[in-house]
């Protein structure tokens, strides 16, 4: 009897997991009734007309940090989940910022405040209508005014938001903020809905359905988008949470993948079947040294690898080509924000040698280069550099470690010699640029500079566009002067889609547009 | 038998304690701080410091520690920190694919384990038989992970014949969910055929060499029923420890196949936990897996127990 008791225990124990599983599954996927209905009704549609639902599956190589997009920093995050979520404003592939909850704005003339006019006819995917009381929920959320702490540095200049009416809005700015129009493509999340943390809702063309650690992300389309124009071809979409580029591969090839972007060294395996496409993607990958050590705090040992390691030469044996070389700290595809005259550091290995006899190293010295394992892209252009720098009798030990350890090491105790890792750029150039100032607390390669501080701060107020422009050119003279870093390339963005798959679109950010995406049924 | 329950029990308790105060003292000297790993070099400052106070992050880790085992004796296993889910939720929605993983791949190597060891047992003597028993010493050395990937490059991207990964729910999908199992299976099965062939080959050759077979063949009883009545029993036997033993294994090694096969299980969520530095996640399998390896050989004892009528519970 006993050992009868035993057993059924023992059986129970292994049912709970799959007994919890249900619930979960129960959990997730209730919804409010009224949305129950509609997606009830929606799929006898569906299977009245006998379709399959058109789904486009693609590849992201990190797990969402989280899927609030107010508490979310990762690239490939916003690459998914800008698809559900929108701002005020928007951006199109070049960058420039575009209309969307907002028809239209303006800015008052001591740049203090900002109006908006909202668009009408915009429900959130729970059905709720868009208005003016959402927005301002919104940004009091961001900013800290609804008396909680502020989310979001971006919007620490707001003052006050004000709805004029249901449709015009009223932001009030303690100063002129220059960054606060890019600021606006924040997403604007619907006022009194608690459960953004588990079942996300926007306005965006695409509605979040789940997100499996480990696995994948899907979203379905949300059929009343209000922007004819953007309204999805797709019925589904799924992302797949792949780590590893031969797993990329290897999931295009046996066709659980429509499309992906791909590790360039790769083309050669899927180029006879798949169409590869390329273009910069606004990411530094640069070698950074600790300013704040020996021998790095000497500005000409920093010059010297300036002077040795050869950009091109990186390019084409770690990227297949596919990249553009840099001279700072900004992408060419930031287009007005780029200085393009900056030309210091021709190779040149004489003159390398002289730097560091002059700095006290005629022999060169020994250091490490710390990089990310799970990044083969910077662990390959580290064995270059490695390389490169025997040349000048500079013996680099290349120490890989864990992204966890990389992060805290590095990244947060600055305990380095030096690094390669890739800086995703942004659609504000204060925000790539910022990382250099002084007291900037992840300011990881220690540059201390004051002119710097004070061109950066100026520019943040300043309103006038050619003036601003002109003191981010100087900030990036001043990184290259100072050698703060070796600025490596930006890295192209190289896409991979399988016969059918059309409409991939590049932006200055990492964002997958998969409303644009169009498949041959 | 009340004694021997209790002394189970004490056992478990006892692994329990130590491998979360193991997990506890591996992640005091592993670098990384998950509010970083969750964030990256992307985050505004202002959103770390916001996520590490919200995830109790600033306070010393001795002290969080002792916030889980306190949550722990209420019954609450707490929540992820990477995900910001309950960890219980997590854990059991991935029960189903270890289980069936764990379950199909044993089956599988028993079904041909069983046969093909008599077989080679039967013909020791033959020289194609020893060939076969040091073929399974391949089966041995091969690493499961090895397999699974050589397995995918063959059946999905060559042939196309079944999908790498792409699980779906039993119940959303058997079909589907059975096919992307097919190759896991696979690879985690032999390496633990190719450990019973042999274990059973060689017991089974032990048993025929002893007295009471010498008897058996001295009544007049053919080879055949010495085999089935007598050797095949007394052989069996043994062979249920050490399944005890391999069922710990493939809990192991689907902590790689699961990977490779990117497989929704226990074995991938360990992978994850451990990347992400999630303390409650981790602490949480690393007792589940203990309570599981425990149990089985729980079980293996009891039905020991039921077949041996002559070895009792002590």
């Amino acid at each position: 009897m006993k050992k009868i008791a035993i057993f059924m225990l023992v059986i129970m124990l292994l049912l709970v997991g799959c007994t919890t599983n249900q619930v979960e599954n129960n959990s997730t996927t209730a919804l409010p009734s009224e949305q129950t209905t509609a997606v009830a009704d929606q799929q006898t549609a569906d299977q009245a007309t006998d379709q399959e639902p058109l789904t486009a599956s693609t590849a992201i190589s990190s797990e969402l940090d989280n899927i609030d997009p107010w508490l979310s920093a990762a690239a490939d995050t916003k690459a998914v989940m800008s698809n559900v979520f929108e701002g005020l404003l928007w951006y199109d592939t070049s960058g420039n910022i575009v209309p969307a909850l907002a028809k239209s704005w303006q800015i008052s003339d001591d740049g203090l405040t900002y109006s908006f006019a909202l668009r009408e006819n915009v429900t959130f995917h729970n059905g709720d209508q868009f208005d003016a009381a959402d927005v301002v929920y919104s940004i009091e959320a961001l900013a800290g005014l609804n008396g909680e702490e502020a989310l979001s540095s971006r919007f620490s200049g707001v003052s006050s938001v004000e709805a004029v009416d249901q449709m015009t809005l009223k932001i009030t700015l303690k100063e002129p903020d220059t960054a606060f129009l890019v600021a606006c493509t924040e997403a604007i999340l619907p006022v009194g809905y608690d459960r953004q943390t588990t079942q996300p809702i926007g306005t965006g063309p695409f509605k979040f359905e789940s997100y499996e650690p480990g696995q994948k992300v899907v979203l379905v389309k949300n059929d009343n988008y209000w922007d004819e124009a953007r309204l999805p071809q797709l019925d589904k979409v799924e992302f797949y949470i792949i780590s590893d580029p031969t797993a990329v591969v290897n999931g295009l090839k046996s066709g659980q993948l429509d499309f992906a972007d791909i590790d360039p060294k790769n083309i050669a395996l899927l180029e006879n079947e798949f169409e590869i496409v390329a273009a910069p993607q606004n990411m530094i990958q640069l070698l950074a040294m600790n300013n704040q050590r020996a021998p790095y705090d000497d500005v000409r040992v920093r010059q010297a690898f300036n002077y040795v390691i050869n950009k091109e030469q990186i390019i084409k044996a770690v990227a297949n080509s596919y990249g553009s070389a840099l001279t700072s700290n900004m992408s060419p595809i930031m287009d007005v924000y780029y200085n393009g005259e900056i030309n210091l550091y021709a190779n040149d290995i004489d003159k390398a040698k002289t730097l560091l006899a002059e700095a006290g190293y005629p022999d060169g010295f020994n250091t490490t280069i710390t990089v990310p394992a799970n990044y083969q892209f910077h662990v390959d252009t580290a064995q270059v550099v490695a390389n490169q720098l025997l040349q000048i009798g500079v013996k680099a030990e290349i120490k890989q470690v864990e992204w966890g350890v990389w992060l805290d090491e590095v990244y947060k105790q600055f305990n380095y010699d030096t690094t390669i890792i890739g800086l995703a750029g942004k659609l504000d150039p204060h925000q790539v640029l910022v990382r250099y100032q002084s007291d900037y607390k992840r300011n990881f390669m220690g540059f201390n500079d004051d002119e710097y501080d004070r061109l950066i701060a100026q520019a943040s107020v300043e309103n006038d566009m050619t003036k601003r422009v002109e003191l981010y050119k100087q900030c990036q003279q001043i990184l290259a002067e100072q050698a703060t870093a070796v600025y490596i390339m930006d890295p192209n963005l190289v896409v991979a889609m399988r016969p059918g798959v059309a409409g991939f679109k590049f932006y200055p950010v990492r964002f997958l547009d998969m409303a644009a995406i169009r498949l041959d049924q | 038998m009340i004694a021997f329950y209790s002394k189970k029990i004490i056992s478990l308790i006892t692994t329990i304690i130590l491998v979360s105060l193991i997990t506890f003292l591996v992640f005091q000297v592993l670098p990384g701080n998950p509010a970083y790993i969750i964030l990256g070099v992307e985050a505004d400052p202002l959103q770390i410091e916001a996520l590490e106070a919200k995830l109790n992050l600033d306070k010393p880790l001795i002290e969080r520690y002792l916030i889980w085992v306190g949550d722990l004796l209420r019954g609450d296993l707490g929540e992820s920190i990477r995900f910001q889910r309950p960890v219980a939720e997590m854990i059991g929605s991935r029960v189903e694919v270890t289980l069936l993983l764990t379950v199909l791949s044993l089956f599988l190597s028993i079904i041909i384990s069983i046969p093909l060891a008599i077989w080679l047992a039967l013909n020791s003597e033959k020289s194609w038989s020893k060939w076969v028993t040091a073929l399974s010493q391949v089966g041995l050395a091969v690493p499961s992970f090895w397999l699974a990937i050589i397995l995918i490059y063959i059946f999905s991207i060559a042939l196309h014949w079944l999908p790498a990964g792409q699980y779906e729910r039993l119940a959303d999908d058997p079909i589907k969910a059975l096919q992307s199992l097919i190759l896991p299976t696979i690879a985690l099965a032999i390496g633990i055929t190719a450990i019973l062939v042999r274990y059973l080959r060689n017991n089974l050759l032990d048993q025929m060499e002893s007295e009471y077979v010498r008897t058996a063949m001295s009544k007049g009883l053919n080879s055949h029923e010495i085999l089935y009545r007598h050797v095949l029993q007394n052989s069996l036997l043994p062979m249920l420890t050490i399944l005890g033993m391999i069922t710990a294994e493939i809990l192991g090694g689907s902590i790689v196949v699961e990977n490779v096969f990117a497989l929704p299980g226990i074995g991938n969520l360990i992978a994850i936990s451990i990347g992400s530095r999630d303390l409650p996640l981790i602490q949480a399998l690393v007792i589940y897996l203990a309570i599981v390896v425990v149990m089985i050989n729980f079980v293996v004892d009891i039905v020991y127990t039921v077949i041996d009528p002559r070895i009792r519970l002590r």
